[in-house]
């Protein structure tokens, strides 16, 4: 029952792709594309097939080992792969082989073909069974974190693929400078640097919505969620708090980014908004992680190209993991988008979010960009007359801390492409949010930060990010 | 009906002593409590008698090199005598006699002496085990640096069984004769004490305001006197200052080096007992203070040192820097079109190396005055908020285990200080105090476990 539905949860996790993390949710089932253990991808005439790593400890649920290629180019070969190979999506294994050499490790191009077991990954699987998953969820495009990032915001990411071309603030109108226009709530609660403090038309009120996670699990307690939450998760390496990311960013271990999941729910499902409340669970895009579906033709968001590869922003990217969460969902759903009065079926894709949240809380209001414009929303999913679908009362997460050692161990290597990025971001943040809209700096450049080291990285993020939110 | 407040009635009776003092000396009362004295003074006459074998009366009491007005331990008190007709010629088997202070033998003394040619027998005034609480009597409770003590003699009674008895005191109306004051503390050793102690409290308690001697330094980024003083540590500090001004007090009021008592020694080992366990706890545990160091340590701070250097150096110097090139930009304008592939003249070409520059020295001043951000942001909950609320407190505010330490501490060594005071010797405490302080200590220590991890 839509209309019953006051509050929208977002968590959005990094780089997996949904054969990676959900592929094997329903083995049996015919209906549920998913993983048939029979997809592979060839690498100098050797097949590499799909594998899991049965009985692996939990403490090396980072595969793939080292970070796969995530640029617009290494996706544009995943996707390709050899031509006159049977299986589609057949580049995996060999762009993950060809990476340059890193001094994290070998690219062994198996590791590039890992999927998680429902059991390596209990949270998302058993919150998946309860309620709905949706298999055929793409990223925006097929391009890096950060234009997808923008397009859950702004149903665009203005022609660009690669983090590091962007100009900052983000100059497109967001889902929260709507909201905020419509006189709804809204907050983004995160961990260190929220990558959405980049969205220039926040500038001037992100003070008073940016808050930690502390904070959300606070308002979920005391039935005080906002209309519209947006979760970011920890990105970098704390040697302070000795916390590994929980952005399950590859080789982040992924059971941290279960134990967010699980704490999200657990705050949603105890909190008085429960049968209020629609929980997105999704990930920004595959992040070089294999996934058999190959991504279908999408609508341009506004015709604006600014990449070198001339890419229009005419497919979708790789599927992505994402998890629908209410009291009114049945357990067990398959949420797939319904076909449209005119015949056709788009996926859903990140604008479905603000497709989503459009319709429930900014009736009438006009959508963002073209592709938002026929994106899905989620509100069929809410089929149930009543909020009586309970889920679990309450998830246990893989009980595991992070030890010295290995915060350590991913504190001193260099960032990772969004760790770097937003870095590099967070120097263009003003000192002190601006008061007026003439006191918004004008878009800029990355400019040219190479942090040794991920601990480095996340000084210059938090404390330019703190600093900026008067934190 | 009046009340007369307990001092008050104290003042009132040492009034009334005091002048029953005054008249008995002045009207030779027959007060029962006085000794009994010679009951005329007699002329000298010591040419004409023969020699007396047994001295009647105390003449005086005369100081060694005849400056010094007082006689001390270890030191040798002379008390001239006179025999029963005047006579100072005497023939006096010195062993005979013992000495009296206030009426109480002094015990266990080495034989006197006979000097002839001041007429007065030698007493080496020693303490020992046999006399050592006269000496207490004495010498305890001081407030200044000589007492005064009457001197009696007495003879040795033949048999060992009896007590010997003063006998032999001043004439009657000389009373004053019979009196010395007796040396507390020495000039010299008062003041070799007082250097001693003095030095040692320095090196210990001033010298940590700006060391960390009583701090933590679980965290060497932070300077030595920013860091959180540590309660065992100050424990630890605190025994030992105790004891160790103790030993010298007592060394120097009763020239015996053996008055460390066994508790005293249990109490300084479980004191540093104490606070070896609680840097163990330190130690052991992986604790937010060690994952703020390995922080620190990512960011380049190794040691306070490392926060000067960006402080003192490395950001003044790209500033000024930054400064020099800005000004060289201004007047390399204007800057070059911002179109590729466009020729650009020499003036251009410097503006934009120069420029590069610039963006580069921004980079790294603001890349160090956020590290420098987060070094102060991180280190804060690990800085000093004063000595009271460091040893009181824990993250959580007031803790009792700790508090309940701090009391004992405070209780015990104010008992020890009294105790070495008035009895001159360290304390006994029972063992059951002992145990006190061995459970408060070890209730502490096991807090801190979860405490470190707070």
């Amino acid at each position: 029952m839509p209309d019953k539905i006051q509050h929208v949860v977002v968590l959005m996790l990094e780089n997996r792709s949904f054969d990676s993390m959900l592929g094997r949710l329903y083995p049996d089932d015919p209906d549920f594309n998913g993983l048939t253990l029979g997809e592979y991808n060839t690498y100098a005439q050797t097949r590499f097939g799909v594998w899991s790593g049965e009985g692996m400890p939990p403490s090396l649920a980072t595969a793939p080992d080292p970070d796969p290629g995530e640029f617009f180019k290494d996706i544009a070969e995943q996707l390709q792969g050899d031509p006159t190979a049977p299986c589609p999506m057949g580049g995996f294994a060999a762009n993950y082989a060809t990476q340059k050499p890193s001094s994290d490790g070998p690219f062994n191009p198996r590791s590039a073909m890992h999927f998680f077991s429902p059991e390596q990954v209990p949270v998302i699987t058993q919150l998946a069974k309860s309620f709905g998953v949706c298999d055929c969820w793409h990223a925006s495009a097929p391009c890096q974190t950060w234009p997808n990032r923008f397009f859950v915001h702004t149903g665009t990411s203005r022609g660009h693929v690669d983090n590091n071309t962007f100009r900052i603030p983000f100059p497109a109108e967001s889902l929260f400078h709507r909201l905020q226009k419509g006189g709804r709530s809204w907050r983004v609660y995160f961990h260190d640097m929220p990558q959405s403090i980049l969205l220039g038309d926040l500038w001037l009120y992100a003070v008073f919505h940016f808050r930690g996670l502390a904070q959300f699990l606070a308002d979920a307690h005391t039935g005080n969620l906002p209309d519209y939450s947006f979760i970011e998760p920890r990105y970098f390496s704390d040697l302070f708090l000795n916390k590994i990311p929980n952005d399950e960013h590859p080789p982040h271990n992924v059971l941290y980014g279960e134990q967010l999941i699980a704490q999200v729910y657990n705050a949603v499902r105890s909190s008085p908004c429960w049968e209020s409340t629609l929980l997105i669970i999704t990930y920004d895009e595959h992040g070089g992680c294999y996934d058999h579906v190959v991504p279908p033709p999408a609508v341009p968001p506004d015709g604006l190209v600014d990449n070198p590869y001339g890419y229009p922003f005419n497919t979708y990217g790789v599927r992505v993991p994402a998890v629908i969460v209410s009291p009114f969902v049945p357990p067990g759903s398959k949420v797939r988008p319904p076909v449209r009065d005119d015949g056709l079926v788009y996926p859903f894709d990140h604008t479905s979010i603000i497709a989503t949240v459009r319709n429930l809380f900014l009736k009438g209001s006009p959508p963002l960009t073209q592709r938002d414009a026929v994106a899905p929303d989620l509100l069929h999913a809410l089929s149930l007359p009543t909020p009586s679908n309970a889920g679990p009362a309450s998830i246990d997460a893989t009980a595991m801390e992070a030890s010295a050692t290995e915060v350590q161990s991913r504190a001193v290597i260099a960032p990772n492409g969004m760790q770097a990025s937003l870095s590099a971001a967070a120097a263009l943040l003003p000192t002190t949010p601006p008061n007026t809209a003439a006191q918004v700096p004008a878009p800029a450049g990355l400019p040219n930060t190479q942090y040794p080291t991920v601990a480095i990285a996340h000084a210059n993020a938090t404390a330019s990010t703190n600093r900026f939110l008067n934190r | 009906m009046i009340r007369i407040s307990g001092n008050l009635r104290s003042a009132v009776i040492l009034v009334l002593f005091s002048c029953s003092r005054v008249l008995w000396a002045q009207a030779a009362p027959s007060a029962s409590s006085a000794p009994p004295a010679p009951a005329s003074q007699p002329g000298n006459n010591s040419s004409t008698a023969a020699p007396s074998e047994r001295p009647a009366a105390i003449t005086a009491i005369l100081y060694p090199d005849g400056k010094a007005k007082s006689v001390g331990l270890n030191e040798k008190l002379q008390v001239q005598v006179t025999g029963p007709t005047g006579d100072t010629n005497l023939k006096v088997d010195a062993s005979k006699y013992v000495l009296f202070f206030n009426g109480k033998e002094v015990k266990d003394l080495p034989d006197p002496t006979y000097n002839r040619s001041t007429h007065s027998l030698v007493f080496e005034l020693r303490r020992t085990v046999n006399n050592k609480d006269l000496w207490t009597d004495l010498l305890g409770s001081p407030v200044r640096s000589t007492v005064p003590v009457t001197v009696a003699l007495g003879e040795r009674p033949d048999s060992a069984s009896q007590a010997p008895q003063p006998s032999i005191y001043a004439f009657r109306g000389d009373e004053g004769l019979s009196k010395f004051e007796l040396k507390v503390f020495g000039p010299v050793s008062i003041s070799v004490a007082a250097v001693v102690v003095f030095g040692m409290i320095w090196l210990v308690l001033a010298r940590a305001r700006q060391n960390t001697t009583l701090r933590d330094g679980m965290i060497p980024q932070i300077p030595p006197s920013l860091q959180t003083y540590s309660l065992a540590r100050c424990q630890m500090t605190f025994w030992f200052v105790l004891i160790f001004c103790a030993f010298i007090f007592l060394y120097i009021a009763t020239w015996d080096y053996n008055t460390i008592s066994s508790q005293a020694l249990i109490l300084m080992g479980i004191s540093g007992a104490t606070a070896m366990a609680a840097i163990g706890v330190d130690a052991a545990k992986d604790s937010p203070a060690d994952a703020t160091n390995r922080g620190l340590q990512a960011l380049g701070f190794n040691s306070y040192a490392d926060v000067q250097q960006l402080i003192i150096y490395e950001i003044p110097s790209r500033e000024a820097e930054l400064v020099r090139q800005q000004k060289l930009l201004s007047t390399l304008l204007p800057a070059p079109p911002d179109t590729p592939d466009a020729a650009l003249t020499p003036q251009q070409l410097q503006w934009q190396t120069v420029n590069q520059r610039v963006s580069q020295l921004i980079i790294e001043i603001n890349d160090r005055k956020n590290r420098l951000g987060t070094y102060e942001d991180r280190i804060r909950p690990f800085l000093t908020q004063g000595f009271f609320t460091d040893i009181t407190t824990d993250i959580n505010g007031t803790a009792i285990h700790r508090l309940q330490v701090l009391c004992w501490t405070l209780v015990l060594g104010a008992v020890f200080i009294i105790g070495v005071y008035r009895d001159l010797a360290m304390p006994e405490f029972s063992s059951t105090l002992l145990t006190l302080m061995g459970i408060s200590g070890a209730g502490y220590v096991g807090f801190k476990y979860q405490e470190v991890n707070s």
